[in-house]
């Protein structure tokens, strides 16, 4: 660890602060006013009338179905798109249709915003599949998870009354705001500064040279900034080149790195001020934030130390390990370059990776697990990752509840049992999926093959894959060779039951709470803002996220952990 | 149903032909005329006009006049626990340690992430820098003053490392004390 590292550290923050009150605004006057922009008005009406819908408000159950409807269609438009890719434009490297197992675990993957990827993209999409297929999704499926968020806050923030019930909003008004009002013109702004630094934007077929001692190597070209904005500032992650953010041609520059990692928390952290616009309590949006930091941060740090240690293993071999353990990771971007994005990434369910998460440290590695098993509620995904803390919010009022034995309440409404058990449900889904899922990989000697490296290292790459899907997070133990039917289809199922499942309980607490009264605070009201409730919920979110997978931790990264200091490899 | 279906479709193909067909098409002609030679891969020629590489691409050097980069251009993803790992390390540990004694800079043994790591770090440059000038025959002084020169420092003096682009490094080594024998 290096003081010009924990500068950097803080430069990102600091970046992050000036940000988050302006971006915050611009989010709420998007989202919460009938007409954003009145040069844009008529626009928006043309757009609306194209589309055949009126602007009305829905019920949860409305906007729920409208919400799933459009996604399972963008499933079936991205599966036919990679099945279809031979006989598509664009295609110079005349690549052959996408496997059928393999296109429906991208399309899941890819609406599901975890763009978890089985396939590296130069070698299995053409220019047509990336830029009309997964670069539309990069925005859609961010835009779903806004909608999402903007749906379940509105059902805990409006003051309904009886019989106006219907009042969270329009999906389609919400996702297409997202697309046009934010993801376009940030991700606009984001390609050409990418751009300016080295990140290709072509449409050229791969370039094949002969090097200055006569070798030959391959050039893989295409239009990557454009991709390659969207797919961070949506926090989505899915590279358009197999080596992701590590390939010089999507982050050729410590200066693109330090503009990735601003931008993937972007828009989760500014969020934070949203909120408490919506709620009419700054203090409760920045006390949210502060937690939220408080998490990063700590994780930073602990990334950070463990990769600055050497490996043990190579001791007494004439080396010099100053830097730390630089095995999977680029020079440019040095240790601290690679675990801050390594943490960051793995905080938002960005997933997308500057070095290999597969040759992180045990300890380094266990912290970017355990960042995803907690939730992604750190920034966390763009518009989910709020929605993720809310529902740890609502259990820990509950469980101060508990405390002082009366029944709890959040922003002056009751939070009773109904609420309390679909906010569990949401949160206890995860272990079901991902140890289920690992415990019948662990069994299956076919699921066992597609195993990089051996020893408790193995076990742990298993686990990280159902993580990664579950959490819709997408970033890898990327040696586990998970293009195989039972990967591809198993996996898709834990990205879709992953992201889906507690949408779904969000959006029935929010139709729950909507109608409900409000109480005035009283002596017995615990306040969901200032230092006491930030600890607490820290502590429920530690507790209640990650204490179910201790055991499987410490059968993966810290068996790893104490036999790599006792000398031992496999 | 049938109404929520049309819609679901019509939003579908709106925001499929604006974010998947001209935005990336207006971002490639913007780029396009401003930044041409970003755009293309910062591509370098030679005297006669032939690509011979890329700015931010490693490429591979085997002839000992020539700073060599991090070893192979293939992803390890390989565990600090792994066997493999280590019997990689000695082995490219034996392949270099040839003229120089001094410990070896853990960058020259590591795979990079992206298998395309166009940089060493400066302290990797030093270490090669005795063997360069004894295969060309050279003063050390030249080549390690040539290393300070060509060095990058972190980007706006905090971002990033210090570090040194291997094909920059050898070309400037051509332009200044001509091609090595054997070469093209």
């Amino acid at each position: 660890m290096t003081s010009i590292g924990i500068l950097q550290i803080a430069v990102l923050f600091t970046a992050l602060l000036l940000l988050i009150k302006p971006i915050g605004i611009y989010l709420y006057r998007v989202y919460e006013t009938p007409t954003p922009f009145p040069l844009f008005n008529r626009l928006e009406g043309k757009l609306l009338n194209w589309c055949c819908f009126k602007p009305e408000q829905q019920s949860w159950k409305a906007y729920l179905k409208s919400l799933l409807i459009f996604n399972i269609m963008g499933i079936v438009i991205l599966f036919c798109i990679q099945r279809l890719q031979h006989f598509l434009p664009f295609n110079p490297e005349s690549f052959q249709a996408v496997p059928w197992a393999l296109a429906l675990n991208t399309a899941v993957s890819f609406v599901t915003n975890t763009n978890w990827q089985a396939y590296s993209g130069e070698l299995t999409m053409s220019y047509f599949t990336q830029m009309v297929g997964l670069t539309w999704q990069n925005f859609v499926s961010a835009g779903t998870g806004m909608a999402a968020f903007l749906a379940f806050s509105r059902g805990l923030s409006r003051h309904a009354t009886s019989f106006q019930d219907i009042l969270l909003g329009n999906f389609w008004v919400d996702l297409l705001r997202s697309v046009f009002y934010v993801f376009l013109p940030g991700a606009f702004i984001i390609a050409l500064l990418f751009i300016s630094q080295g990140v290709v934007q072509n449409f050229s077929p791969t370039l094949e040279i002969t090097t200055l001692e006569g070798g030959r190597e391959f050039i893989s070209m295409g239009p990557v900034a454009s991709q390659e904005a969207i797919k961070i500032l949506g926090t989505n992650g899915g590279g358009f080149f197999g080596a992701n953010s590590a390939h010089p041609f999507e982050n050729p520059t410590p200066f693109t790195n330090f503009l990735q990692m601003l931008s993937m928390i972007l828009i989760p952290g500014s969020l934070t001020y949203t909120y408490g616009k919506m709620i009419q309590s700054q203090k409760q949006g920045w006390s949210i934030f502060i937690a939220m930091a408080i998490l990063s941060l700590i994780g930073i740090l602990a990334v950070y130390y463990f990769e600055s240690q050497p490996n043990p293993l190579l001791h007494g071999l004439g080396l010099d390990q100053t830097p730390g353990n630089l095995e999977g990771k680029e020079v440019r971007f040095g240790i601290l370059g690679s675990a801050l994005f390594a943490n960051l990434t793995t905080d938002t369910s960005c997933g997308a990776t500057n070095c290999l998460h597969d040759s992180f440290t045990p300890l380094g590695g266990l912290v970017l697990l355990l960042n995803i098993l907690i939730g992604e509620l750190v920034f966390g995904g763009v518009g989910v990752g709020l929605f993720n803390m809310l529902l740890f919010i609502i259990i820990s009022v509950f469980m101060a509840g508990l405390m002082v034995g009366r029944t709890p309440e959040y922003l002056g409404k009751k939070i009773e049992g109904k609420e309390v058990r679909f906010a569990i449900l949401s949160i206890a889904i995860y272990p079901l999926i991902i140890l289920v899922g690992a415990a019948i990989s662990v069994l299956s000697p076919s699921a066992l093959a597609s195993l990089h490296n051996g020893g408790p290292h193995g076990f742990s790459e298993i686990l990280y894959a159902y993580t990664s899907a579950a959490h819709n997070n997408g970033s890898a133990f990327g040696g586990l060779h998970a293009n195989t039917s039972w990967y591809n289809l198993s996996l898709a199922l834990a990205m879709f039951i992953g992201r889906f499942f507690p949408i779904y309980l969000g959006l029935s607490i929010a139709g729950l709470m909507v109608n409900k009264k409000i109480i005035q605070p009283n002596a017995g009201t615990f306040p969901t803002q200032g230092g006491l409730f930030i600890g607490l919920l820290i502590g429920v979110i530690l507790i209640v996220g990650a204490l179910t997978f201790f055991p499987v931790l410490a059968i993966g990264p810290f068996i790893e952990y104490i036999d790599l200091w006792q000398g031992r490899s496999f | 149903m049938k109404k929520e279906f049309l819609i679901a479709l019509s939003v579908s193909l709106i925001t499929l032909f604006f974010t998947g067909v001209v935005y990336p098409f207006l971002i490639t002609q913007i780029a396009g005329s401003l930044f041409p030679h970003k755009a293309s891969g910062s591509l370098i020629k030679n005297g006669q006009g032939r690509v011979i590489g890329s700015e931010l691409l490693r490429q591979n050097f085997k002839n000992p006049s020539y700073f060599f980069p991090r070893p192979s251009a293939e992803k390890s993803n390989l565990a600090p626990s792994s066997k493999l790992l280590v019997t990689r390390i000695q082995e490219r540990i034996v392949e270099i340690k040839k003229i120089n004694t001094n410990p070896i800079p853990i960058d020259l043994v590591t795979s990079s992430a992206s298998g395309f790591d166009p940089h060493i770090s400066v302290e990797a440059a030093l270490w090669q820098a005795p063997q360069i000038a004894l295969y060309r025959n050279v003063d050390l002084n030249r080549i390690t003053a040539l290393i300070e020169r060509l060095r990058e420092d972190p980007q706006f003096y905090i971002l990033g490392e210090s570090r040194l682009n291997v094909l920059e490094l050898n070309l400037t080594l051509d332009a200044s004390f001509g091609a090595p024998v054997g070469s093209l």
